[in-house]
């Protein structure tokens, strides 16, 4: 009862009761056989439906939009699946039907294997991707400022035969020029005639989703709920067509329909059919059939045309497809000048090398010979010389033919020698201009970071403020020119014009001033200055926080008290309006840098607070808070960022150390900074 | 297969959400390799404290869609623009609410906050006529969490 040569390789065992059971003519081989194909298929079904239950289950408990937007994909991807090896099921039920006829009428057990010459072509991995469909709004659309944004999810579902993948979900809005799909989509088990049908379903991202709408509209939502193609393949799989076992058709009828569910539908927007033709190394544009029009709530206007790139190798170019050792004779040399190679089948070369080790390891080959096209190779009668036949390979290289003669070991080698060449060129004859280069094919890796494009961000984000102007040297010229003091103000002197820079003590705060900033040092609960070591300055004109406008002097008591034991520190006055780069706007923050209350320098631990006393020494790093510089209405805003450091010592920067550095800091956008809330 | 499991617990006067996992389907590049994913989430509700005339919530945040993500520590995913808790600040109302140091802030009050800039977000944490925020955050730590807690 065992058989090698069958290909499922199902076997019974010897002796069961199974095999007497056959034995004795009760049943046929082929029915436990046959099922064992479907029992692949089943267990596939199976996990799908477990899966669609699953996307069922989460599209019923979710609250999010995009979350059931995508249950609702998967929904969708699970139920094609479903569909598709259902009807794969059937076709192979009726298959085996139509044979079990075919037996029953000879009598006989036709071969299983088909005609000897009946070649058919190897098969390879189809991939597709960058995927792109170009939109086109109206110019009234796309410029419309009111109003919310019409947002649709779209996501693209490949199929190839039994084959189905989609793609990530993308929302197209109207400042959307093109849908991206980011995917790289292989199928690795695809014939030269395959047909890669792309479908891009859309669903419109503002629905309301609730059990209570209209019952027309639940109506029509469940009506259209699996796309057109969709229902079509539905109504073909639902036809009790030649007979089908009873099993499974009664499981069809409970699988399909799914249940429905309330949730986001998607509708199938636009598709098209690709097949080898279109194959190519380089990104070319296919038309797409769109169905749909403006009236359709999943709308989305498509230009009409899909961008992508489509490439396929087929596995004679990137597998071995015979190897063995020959004997090769370059036609007009010697007649004796046998050389023995080790020959390799792969793509459109015969790789021969020295040794089998030597293409083990990866050696050069000693030389190669083309297999292509224009080659031509016939098998030559009994050479005198030697006893067996041998093989000629034709070519032409540059206008001039190029034969070389092959041998192998004995008849049988030679044999399977044409057979291979033959099997080559019927792969080349099927699979086309595919043959005549290998096609890159990127995998994607499983866990590739998304390269964020800045669709969100406006291009004013983009822009880094240059610096480079006159303003910054002036200013520049004047920090440094304050360091430099700062250094001197500790013995004692300081020039007439660092009152500039230095806030009166006592001057007057403004009203408006004093209702946001608390003043007392009670603010301050658990940190005693005393164990600041590197005084803040800055800390009371934190509490002006966010208030650009807010150019008042903060009030000072913290200040004097800071004085005593920094000198240097002169200023605190929250001044600040960084929402020009003027000079005296510079000017001033240099003069009263408020932080707005949330400072940190990210790159030093809060701990260390030990910082050297020479404030010299402390270096604004680049994260500061900004708000302020982002928001120039923040002063309308409520509760201001409060401020208080709660006790946790930051390293601040001394006032002094307000640098132009940190304004561009603040306004640069490349930094990440951080608010305190 | 387990889709989505929420538990609540009710603490007195608190209501606290364990923390509770939400399945999230995947496109599939692999044939016959469905994965879903599993994002665990947390409910964290603060009471802001008045000091003055301020009311703070006691932590920093960082990130923004208008900020470089490639400096948030915090992520694991580099170009993930998402808000993420700098700094939680020692007995504040933010710490006593259960937040912590490293946690991506998904949404505040029902607002959005994946995709917000930075002062956006700060605002809206920041609003004067709310004395409550309710924060959905995430954090890498909450996956292990939970899959003890099961086992």
């Amino acid at each position: 009862m065992f058989c090698r040569t069958q290909t499922t390789r199902a076997t019974i065992a010897r002796g069961s009761a199974l095999e007497m059971e056959i034995r004795r003519g009760k049943f046929r081989r082929s029915v436990f056989l046959d099922t064992l194909q479907d029992s692949d298929i089943q267990k596939k079904i199976d996990h799908e439906i477990r899966m669609r239950d699953g996307a069922c289950k989460l599209l019923a408990a979710c609250s999010q939009r995009d979350q059931a937007l995508e249950a609702a994909k998967s929904l969708l991807t699970c139920n094609t699946r479903i569909m598709a090896y259902m009807s794969e099921l059937q076709r192979m039920k009726e298959a085996q039907v139509m044979q079990r006829v075919a037996r029953r009428s000879d009598g006989t057990r036709s071969s299983d294997a088909g005609p000897m010459d009946d070649r058919l072509p190897c098969k390879g991995k189809v991939a597709i991707s960058d995927l792109r469909i170009p939109l086109m709004w109206k110019d009234t659309e796309y410029f419309k400022n009111k109003g919310e944004l019409h947002r649709c999810a779209v996501f693209c579902l490949l199929q190839v035969g039994g084959e189905i993948h989609d793609t990530d979900m993308v929302m197209v809005d109207r400042t959307l020029t093109d849908i991206c799909f980011d995917n790289t989509i292989v199928f690795s088990e695809a014939s030269p005639g395959f047909e890669l049908r792309v479908e891009l379903y859309s669903c419109c991202s503002e629905e309301d989703y609730s059990a209570g709408s209209a019952p027309r509209k639940l109506a029509s939502k469940l009506s259209s709920s699996l796309g057109r193609s969709a229902g079509k393949k539905l109504r073909v799989a639902m036809d009790p067509g030649a007979c089908s076992p009873t099993s499974n058709a009664g499981a069809a009828t409970l699988l399909l329909p799914g249940p429905a569910v309330a949730g986001p539908k998607y509708h199938l927007l636009a598709h098209t059919s690709l097949s080898l033709s279109h194959v190519q190394d380089s990104f070319r544009t296919h038309d797409l059939s769109i169905s749909g029009n403006e009236e359709c709530s999943y709308w989305v206007p498509l230009y009409g045309s899909v961008c992508c790139r489509l490439a396929a190798q087929p596995h004679c170019m990137t597998q071995q497809m015979m190897s063995g050792c020959l004997k090769v004779k370059q036609l007009g040399g010697d007649p004796q000048s046998w050389t023995n190679v080790y020959g390799v089948l792969k793509g459109t070369n015969l790789f021969c090398y020295h040794r089998q080790e030597d293409m083990e390891a990866n050696v050069e080959p000693a030389f190669t010979i083309a297999i292509n096209k224009e080659t031509r190779i016939r098998a030559s009668e009994k050479d005198p010389h030697s006893k067996a036949q041998s093989i000629c390979i034709s070519n032409q290289y540059g206008g001039e033919e190029v034969t070389h003669t092959l041998s192998a070991d004995s008849r049988e080698e030679t044999h399977r020698w044409m057979e291979a060449f033959w099997q080559q060129f019927c792969d080349m004859s099927q699979w086309k201009q595919c043959c005549d280069d290998l096609m890159k094919i990127e995998l994607p890796s499983p866990r590739k970071p998304a390269l964020v494009t800045s669709k969100q961000g406006s291009l004013y984000h983009e822009i880094v403020i240059d610096t480079s102007d006159d303003i910054s040297t002036v200013t520049d010229i004047l920090t440094q020119r304050m360091q430099e003091l700062e250094l001197r103000s500790q013995l004692g002197t300081s020039p007439p014009w660092m009152s500039l820079f230095e806030e009166s003590p006592g001057g007057p705060p403004t009203p408006r001033l004093a209702r946001h900033i608390p003043r007392s040092p009670h603010r301050l609960p658990h940190s005693p200055l005393s164990s600041l070591r590197c005084p803040w300055p800055g800390l009371l004109s934190s509490d002006a926080s966010l208030t650009s406008d807010s150019d008042s002097p903060c009030s000072t008591s913290p200040c004097s008290r800071l004085r005593g034991w920094a000198e240097p520190l002169s200023l605190s006055s929250p001044r600040f309006r960084p929402r020009t780069l003027s000079l005296d706007a510079k000017l001033s923050t240099l003069r009263g840098r408020g932080y707005g209350g949330v400072l940190q320098c990210s790159c030093q631990p809060p701990s260390s607070s030990s910082l050297a006393p020479i404030p010299a020494e402390c270096v604004p790093q680049a994260t500061l808070s900004c708000s302020s510089s982002t928001s120039s209405n923040s002063s309308s805003e409520g509760s201001h960022s409060p401020s208080s450091l709660d006790g946790t010592p930051f390293s601040r920067p001394s006032s002094a150390r307000r640098s132009l550095r940190n304004l561009r800091a603040k306004l640069d956008p490349r930094n990440w900074l951080q608010s305190q809330v | 297969m387990v889709c989505a499991v929420i538990l609540l617990l009710n603490f007195g006067y608190q209501t606290m959400e364990m923390p509770f996992c939400i399945l999230k389907g995947s496109s599939v590049h692999d044939v016959g390799d469905s994965a879903l994913h599993f994002t665990f989430y947390q409910r964290i509700e603060i009471c802001k404290l008045r000091q003055g005339e301020h009311l703070i919530l006691g932590f920093s945040i960082g990130g923004g869609i208008d900020q470089d993500p490639g400096q948030n520590p915090f992520s694991e995913d580099k170009s993930d623009k998402g808000i993420y808790v700098t700094r939680v600040t020692p007995g504040g109302p933010a710490e006593v609410a259960g937040l912590m140091m490293g946690d991506k802030v998904m949404q505040v009050n029902g607002w959005d906050m994946t995709m917000v800039t930075h002062d956006q977000a700060r605002k809206r944490l920041t609003k004067k006529n709310e004395d409550i925020v309710r924060l959905l955050v995430t954090r890498k730590s909450l996956e292990q969490a939970v899959r003890h807690s099961m086992m």
